[in-house]
């Protein structure tokens, strides 16, 4: 069973947490499964997880082309964006 | 889609400019031509802000913002003339956010357009916004969760 590798491009609120994160994910793993993920890096860096769990309850995740569906499997191999809710014009 | 021109503009290089915007749908079938221009503002939610930063994730905001056109144009008519243009960077009070501008055969369909667009964009565009307040503080804009689930 290979592990899946993503490299998670961070955008909005999330760039506190810098440029991208690295994460590896067990084979079969789903969309979903990357905002747990992310949550366990947040709690590694001891930051305040209520905050980040309310965001992370509201953010999705997308390739360069398509928004991806949290049921979806991990593409692997591929860079992957977070999306927090959105606030452009 | 080859009347739609879409694209996001690092405003350190380049400015937003309204005359190319409205150049760009003017043409001799067009009788109106709309544009909505977005400025930052000084203040939001009670807070004195002094501007506001733009993160884009380019590529999809891109096709996003295109979809939403051709999604106007298959509305209110496929010869509609589009043209968006979003800002990415920090942007000083006034300073011009995004422009759309619509050119139409008839008034109604470059207005009704126009407002379909900047109100999609809000909601579904990958974009944020840092807002800088004049105490120091900055915060990001709570924002639209996109739906996915």
């Amino acid at each position: 069973m290979a592990d899946i590798q993503i490299t998670l491009q961070l955008f909005g609120a999330y760039r506190t947490l810098g440029e991208q994160l690295n994460i590896t994910l067990p084979e079969n793993s789903v969309v979903a499964d990357i905002r747990t993920a992310v949550a366990a890096v947040i709690r590694k860096r001891n930051h305040d997880i209520k905050h980040w769990e309310q965001l992370l309850s509201v953010t999705h995740f997308a390739t360069e082309s398509e928004l991806l569906q949290d049921n979806s499997p991990v593409p692997n191999n591929t860079n992957i964006a977070i999306i927090p809710p959105v606030a452009g014009g | 889609m080859s009347n739609i021109f879409v694209d996001i503009w690092d405003i350190n290089n380049k400015a937003i400019n309204p005359a190319a915007a409205i150049k760009y749908v003017t043409t001799s079938r067009n009788g109106a031509e709309t544009i909505f221009i977005g400025t930052v503002r000084d203040h939001n939610l009670g807070r004195k802000v002094v501007g506001v930063s733009y993160d884009v994730f380019e590529t999809l905001a891109i096709k996003t913002i295109k979809t939403i056109c051709a999604e106007a144009q298959q509305q209110w008519g496929q010869d509609l003339d589009i043209y968006v243009v979003h800002a990415k960077g920090k942007l000083n009070i006034g300073e011009i956010s995004i422009i759309i501008s619509i050119g139409s055969p008839h008034r109604d369909e470059a207005f009704q357009a126009c407002r379909y667009i900047i109100e999609q964009i809000k909601h579904k565009a990958p974009i944020w916004k840092l807002e800088h307040y004049v105490d120091g503080d900055s915060e990001w804009s709570k924002g639209c969760e996109l739906c996915s689930k």
